[in-house]
């Protein structure tokens, strides 16, 4: 019976991990984060990022702020950027961004907070045979004053890139999803005359 | 129960395959992200951006992408074109999987710089109408197979085959899911592809007039949006064409030699009712030859597959024959023509005026063969007008143009080696 459910289980892993798909990435853009050499607790400050490209370019963007700091209570207090959306509970605020060399938001940190902010941009033009992309194209935010600068990107969440697992295969993710969805029902299959079988014992 | 959940799971698992392919047929109908009117303006996608950023959205980044791609690029409205057959096609997302069915097609896509979109191709693209095979299915030119990197640093031959000459694998088509599939024009079946692949189809393919072939260029650049690569290509062809009209056209019409044109060969006799054709097969319009200064004797024939009774051939008393050369290393046909009775007492044969060429068709009509066509039969007629185009140079220009690769065509003349004569 346990040996089943773990096929099943297995199977469905696979079909989830599947859906994800994974691609890679080139890039020639650049966006660098600039924040203050020295915060004073509950004093808003400004953050800027910094964006180097070629025109046309359209990027999305999402900063996590340190644990400690919060964003000022209004959205016009945050950032004068044109479209940006914040979401406070999880200290995360994303911008999208066309053609336009700088963004700003402003935080207010707390007594005991670390400049460990973090980052990470996506490349919206670029084109990939892949269709079902994880994280593998988010890009971390170079940040020249932190001690993380210069690290690559593994995404907001890294499972995805982390698994290790690579495909370049367009249609490969869904290939994985057929074969896993093939042994699901095989064996859903088997099970049923399995069934049948004991019934008749 | 174990056998009830069992059932269970098994049916949530296909209920999510179902919904899977019930959302890739809407991604063909519908701008990404938009909210139902039909254009996609900038706040509306960069709400997407935000909310996926944040990831708190419904929408994969390919959706994102592709609607931040319609809104820079087709100032966020779906994007139609009007193929071959004058139907109107309407593409909601941009060309990022490309299906094709035929090598014309292939070898365009790939000229536009394309090459790493195309998921999947048909038996003669991965064999040897883009880049050549010998008789015995043998790559040549190796270098070349492996400068032409698929998306995944793979070759040509490794490419998915989902059609042979006449038979399309629907199924695998739809699977892959590709954004466009670029058929030819013969079988008219863009719409069926269409509903049953469930995405955009273009009917488009070369021919033996070079305004089909720029036609097909800026289609194609229309397309992939690689207008300025297609502008350059259809130039390129231009000058070529420029440069042999440039000469011909100060020829006087009586000149001019009267040419019969074998373009399927004569390897097989007068007539072969396998295919249909051999010697007497022939074309009413080859412009590469009537520009380099040829009088093509068929040209009032009409019909699409045009046969001619031998004895119509004598009746034409052609100065110069051109017998196309089928295979890259395989036998001439010109040996068939001097040898036969029927033919010896016309000027052609009597002058020793019989002389391969290069095949003009590859399941389809290739633009360099056109190109190769075109120079190597000035030089054949008009040896001294021609004498300063060094054909060597001109073949490895023009691969390089439609392929990237460096000295193809002093390679290929090693097994066609009619064309060294002209050198």
């Amino acid at each position: 019976m346990y040996i089943k459910q773990f096929v099943v289980g297995i199977s469905l892993l696979v079909f989830l991990v599947a859906s994800i798909g994974f691609a890679s990435c080139s890039e020639l853009i650049d966006v660098e984060r600039h924040v203050p050499s020295d915060f004073s607790e509950s004093e808003m400050a400004e953050i800027t990022l910094e964006i180097t490209g070629e025109s046309p370019f359209m990027l999305g963007i999402v900063e996590t702020i340190p644990q400690g700091f919060t964003f000022p209570e209004t959205d016009s207090e945050i950032s004068d950027a044109e479209y940006f959306k914040v979401d406070r509970d999880n200290g995360k605020i994303s911008f999208s961004v066309t053609d336009v060399t700088e963004v700003t938001y402003n935080v207010i940190p707390s007594d005991d907070s670390e400049n460990s902010f973090e980052g990470y941009w996506v490349d919206m033009l670029y084109q990939t045979q892949e269709l079902n992309e994880g994280k593998e194209r988010w890009v971390a935010v170079i940040d020249p004053n932190s001690a993380s600068n210069g690290q690559s990107s593994t995404g907001g969440s890294s499972e995805d890139s982390d698994s290790g697992v690579e495909s370049s295969v367009p249609g490969f993710s869904l290939f994985l999803s057929a074969a896993s969805l093939f042994a699901c029902v095989l064996f859903t299959r088997k099970s049923s005359s399995g069934g049948m079988k004991n019934d008749q014992e | 129960m174990i056998r009830n959940r069992t059932l269970l799971i098994g049916m949530i698992v296909l209920a999510c395959s179902f919904l899977s392919i019930i959302n890739a047929a809407a991604m063909y109908s519908t701008l990404p992200c938009d909210d139902g009117d039909g254009v996609l303006i900038q706040s509306e996608v960069s709400d997407a951006i935000c909310d996926y950023m944040l990831e708190d959205s419904t929408y994969s980044l390919d959706d994102v992408g592709d609607a931040a791609y319609v809104l820079t690029f087709w100032n966020g409205k779906p994007k139609t074109i009007t193929d071959g057959h004058d139907r109107e096609v309407v593409f909601y997302r941009p060309v990022e999987r490309i299906i094709t069915t035929n090598p014309d097609n292939s070898r365009i896509v790939i000229s536009l710089g394309d090459l790493n979109k195309i998921i999947a191709t048909d038996e003669c693209t991965r064999g040897g109408c883009v880049l050549p095979r010998d008789s015995n299915d043998e790559k040549l030119v190796v270098d070349a197979w492996e400068a032409l990197q698929t998306y995944d640093d793979g070759q040509l031959d490794e490419l998915p085959e989902t059609n042979t000459r006449r038979e399309i694998d629907y199924e695998t088509m739809a699977i892959l899911q590709p954004d466009v599939v670029l058929d030819t024009l013969w079988y008219n079946r863009g719409d069926l592809i269409e509903e049953k692949v469930g995405c955009p189809c273009v009917d488009i393919g070369s021919g033996f007039t070079f305004e089909e072939n720029y036609n097909q260029i800026e289609l194609l650049g229309d397309v992939l949006d690689e207008e300025e690569r297609a502008n350059e290509l259809v130039s390129f062809i231009e000058s070529k064409v420029e440069m042999i009209e440039s000469v011909t056209s100060q020829i006087d019409e009586s000149e001019k030699p009267t040419v019969y044109f074998a373009p399927r060969g004569a390897k097989k006799g007068f007539y072969d009712a396998v295919e249909g054709r051999d010697f007497t097969r022939t074309e009413a319009v080859y412009e590469p030859l009537t520009i380099a200064g040829g009088i093509n004797l068929a040209e009032e024939c009409t019909g699409e597959e045009i046969n001619v009774a031998p004895e119509q051939i004598v009746v034409w008393k052609p100065d110069v024959i051109f017998v196309a050369k089928s295979t890259w290393d395989g036998e001439s046909g010109v040996d068939f023509v001097m040898e036969t009775p029927e033919l010896s007492e016309i000027p052609a044969v009597k002058n020793d005026q019989i002389y391969d060429c290069f095949y003009p068709y590859c399941r389809g009509r290739p633009i360099d063969r056109t190109l190769f066509n075109m120079i190597y039969m000035a030089k054949r007629l008009h040896p001294e007008e021609f004498s300063d185009i060094d054909l060597e140079a001109e073949g490895n220009e023009i691969y390089k143009e439609l392929l990237g690769v460096d000295g193809v065509f002093t390679e290929l003349a090693e097994y066609q080696t009619f064309a060294k004569e002209v050198y």
